[in-house]
């Protein structure tokens, strides 16, 4: 940070301040059982933050998810992600203190819990490890995915006084065509121009499009090497599941390192290659119903997604987690780049328009093989639980599959009802065991095994 | 006249275009009486209410209208759009994306999107949209707000009644804009001839959300508390600047768009407190009333720095979140809180 501004406290001095919270934090980010090199490679990005933070010279810039890091790696500028901080705060299972302490602050009860945890923990001091987050030369916010993201960057960067560059992502609505997409890209690709000035003018660095196509062209390698992880999640059993995933995507997500990225997902791809060549009945978990989750994960639901795994229901593909690899195609020049990145804007699974989401998720249920979907509708984010009851009708009707809405939060656990969520997922499971006992019978007598519609 | 009915989160709609192209247009305001339940079959009940109430208007009256259109506004107009365009039967729907942004590369993405709705109007109902017919939308439009302005800047020296102005500003986006035009002229000469600003009734500014229904303004008059300036969508932002009499009428509405009021669903926002303020000091009030509707996000994340900023001015300020229903007692007692306090600390009981 080149600025005299308050540096996050060290992990130490929040340990001696709060000792409890943090084993709280430590036992709750254990429990998920996540593998060594992949804590190693979080930890890499939190202490690296820190490190740019208490540089007197190196820039730091905090982004919203789905803003073009690479951008930021071209002109040296540290990538600061208060989000995937807050998701680790969920993951430690200490926000809700935070949360009320944002509301406290004047943030209303019905704001996007992500951005109150990160406003309560740098308010309280916290550190990168519980939510907290540095305070930034300069601001980047996005509306691709949600309003949200504007707003919070904007109030983030006039509280310190920062510059902010917000990116204006025009909203692709079902039924658009190609005349307004021409208009749409032309309008992403002029801001990314808009951009590198801003970027030039805070750095006073020149652009240099040779170093930037380079960052590029590894993080187009890093998101299809993240994505080539997908096709080992499709055998059965599935290589990984969600709370595994969830935190698999940070390298892909927040780019502070591709080349880390790059090589851990390469070590990774090629361990599970020689697993499955070797013993793959040694992979994974008893499968007996396969699931697919529409939303943002229950970060604090570590117990949750194990109460399910012992009912033998696994996570074995998410929207949310293929939308953290944005560079989707590879290419050659700037102008070809920006337009691509336009399309990316636009197209992550994550905010897909209900004309391309209903049969995307179609498409996946057989790639996949779900045998049910749940849908998150997450009370923090509107934009993406939006059409969910239309998504739930049409794919009942077109997979015939059961599909649940799970109304909660994904890091607020205020909005998660155990009672309510565990009788609804017991029925829910009881309509799998229908249908795969239907399917059964089937078969049996000779039928093609198509699944029926249940009555309910 | 054919009416063209859209669904906008603030004052983002380009109206002059339908009327240039025939029809009258009709700012959906759904009916807080009639309440959400036909919406929410498609849309959860953390949505916004408004929005909701919206769509439970489309739903059940879309087969009055010739069209509908739908301004990028906020989530709630992106991301509902889609289950407009899936229920809402029997009429074309045009989704029209006003950008969020307000400089030069907006402006220029703006002026294509507005010539790609006129060709969108053309194809679809084999009309003429030229410069004329622009032109001639502009300068009806401009009467409109002109007068508006008129019977607006009257709150502050006349007895209006919060319940008055609302009607106007409701007629305003509903009516078809000649009949709207005489309608104005004669209630200013009505409100003309109005007794002086009342004793007893504190005048504010009131800011945040669009408040739809006229019960919400009835409550504040009965708190005491008349509303004599705003920066509302319905309400001055709607009328606070007019359409620049220039040679190319497209490009007249790009400026006029990027110049009005900022409301809080654009970036940046922070000319939004420079209204503010200016509306305060002109008009010599010192009392804000800052709200917003339950679940919707752009206002209530600007009341973070909005509330603190008036108050570090001195200004007395009171920030509530609302529900949507047409009778709310327990905001009643707070609203007469605040009117106490502005009275204990000073503030000015009339203009
Ligand atoms: S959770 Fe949703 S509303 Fe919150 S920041 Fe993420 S995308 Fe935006
Ligand atoms: S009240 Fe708020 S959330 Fe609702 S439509 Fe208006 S700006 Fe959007």
């Amino acid at each position: 940070m080149s600025n005299n501004t308050p540096n996050m406290p060290s992990l130490f001095s929040f340990f001696r301040k709060n000792p409890g919270l943090y084993f709280r934090g430590m036992k709750n980010q254990l429990k998920q059982g996540l593998p060594m090199d992949l804590l190693t490679l979080m930890g890499d990005y939190i202490k690296k933050t820190k490190k740019a933070d208490s540089s007197p010279t190196q820039l730091v810039a905090n982004f919203t998810a789905g803003f073009p890091v690479e951008f930021l790696l071209a002109f040296d500028v540290w990538p600061g992600f208060p989000e995937s901080s807050a998701c680790t705060a969920g993951m430690c299972e200490i926000t809700q203190p935070l949360i009320e302490h944002a509301e406290g602050m004047g943030y209303s009860r019905d704001l996007c819990a992500y951005m109150k945890t990160s406003v309560g923990a740098f308010d309280k001091g916290y550190p990168y490890d519980f939510g907290g987050s540095p305070v930034a030369d300069m601001y980047f916010g996005t509306n691709g995915v949600c309003d949200t993201h504007t707003k919070w960057f904007e109030n983030e960067a006039r509280k310190h006084g920062r510059p902010y560059f917000a990116m204006d992502v025009p909203c692709v609505v079902s039924g658009s065509d190609e005349a307004r997409w021409a208009i749409d890209s032309d309008y992403i690709v002029a801001q990314l121009y808009d951009l590198i000035t801003f970027l030039e003018q805070q750095t006073g660095k020149k652009f240099d499009e040779e170093k930037f196509m380079n960052i590029v062209n590894k993080s187009q390698e890093c998101s299809r090497l993240y994505l080539e992880f997908f096709d080992y999640r499709k055998k059965i059993p599935a290589a990984e599941y969600f709370v595994f995933m969830r935190v698999f995507m940070y390298a892909v997500f927040a780019m502070w390192d591709l080349d880390a990225g790059i090589k851990y997902y390469r070590n990774v791809l090629e361990k599970m290659k020689k697993r499955y060549a070797k013993a793959p009945e040694k992979i994974g978990k008893p499968e007996k119903y396969r699931l697919m989750w529409e939303g943002i994960t229950l970060w604090y639901g570590t117990d949750f997604y194990k109460e399910l795994e012992k009912k033998g229901a696994h996570v074995v593909y998410e929207l949310y987690t293929e939308s953290s690899a944005f560079r989707r195609k590879k290419t050659s020049t700037l102008d070809e780049t920006f337009r691509q990145m336009a399309k990316e804007f636009t197209s992550a699974t994550y905010i897909l328009e209900q004309d391309r989401r209903i049969p995307f998720i179609e498409e996946k249920i057989k790639d996949y093989s779900i045998d049910g979907l749940i849908l998150h509708a997450n009370m923090s984010c509107r934009p993406s639980a939006a059409g969910m009851q239309d998504v739930k009708t049409e794919i009942e009707k077109r997979s015939k599959i059961p599909v649940l809405i799970l109304t909660c939060d994904m890091i607020d656990p205020r909005a998660f009802s155990e009672g309510q969520v565990r009788t609804r997922i017991d029925a829910f499971i009881e309509m799998m065991e229908e249908n795969q006992k239907q399917k059964q019978d089937q078969i049996l007598s000779g039928g093609t095994g198509q699944w029926q519609t249940i009555n309910r | 006249m054919k009416t063209f009915a859209y669904f906008d989160s603030g004052h983002e709609f380009p109206e002059e275009i339908v009327m240039a192209a025939g029809f009258s247009p009709m700012k959906i305001l759904g009916d807080v009486h009639q309440g959400t339940a036909a919406a929410d079959e498609y849309l959860f009940p953390f949505f916004c209410p408004f929005a909701r109430g919206c769509l439970s208007d489309a739903l059940a009256n879309s087969e009055k209208w010739d069209g509908i259109g739908v301004a990028h506004g906020c989530d709630a107009t992106d991301h509902h759009y889609d289950m407009w365009r899936a229920h809402v039967m029997g009429v074309p729907i045009f989704w029209v994306n006003t950008p969020m942004k307000i400089d030069q590369t907006a402006q220029i993405f703006y002026r294509k999107e507005l010539t790609r709705f006129i060709d969108n109007l053309i194809k679809q109902y084999s009309v003429k949209i030229g410069e004329n017919e622009l032109k001639d939308a502009i300068r009806l439009s401009n009467q409109v707000k002109s007068l508006m302005q008129q019977l607006a800047s009257l709150r502050a020296k006349k007895d209006i009644s919060n319940q008055d102005y609302f009607e106007m500003t409701h007629k305003a986006v509903q009516m078809p804009k000649e009949l709207l035009v005489e309608e104005l002229k004669t209630t200013l000469a009505d409100w003309e001839g109005r007794g002086p600003f009342p004793a007893g009734k504190t005048p504010i500014l009131l800011t945040g959300s669009d408040v739809t229904f006229v019960e919400y303004m009835e409550l504040l008059d009965t708190a005491g508390l008349r509303v004599v300036r705003d920066d509302l969508s319905l309400g001055e932002r709607y009328f606070a600047t007019t359409i620049p009499d220039t040679a190319d009428p497209v490009q007249a509405l790009v400026t006029y768009s990027f110049d009005m009021p900022r409301s809080a669903t654009r970036v940046p926002s922070d000319s939004r407190l420079e209204y503010i303020l200016g509306a305060l000091k002109d008009t010599k009030i010192d009392a804000v009333l800052s709200q917003n509707m339950k679940f919707c996000e752009p206002y209530a994340m600007d009341a973070v720095w909005t509330v603190p900023a008036l108050k570090g001015r001195g200004y007395h300020v009171m920030h509530f979140e609302r529900d949507y229903t047409p009778s709310d007692n327990q905001m009643l007692t707070r609203l007469e809180a605040f009117k106490e306090t502005i009275q204990q600390k000073g503030g000015r009981q009339n203009v």
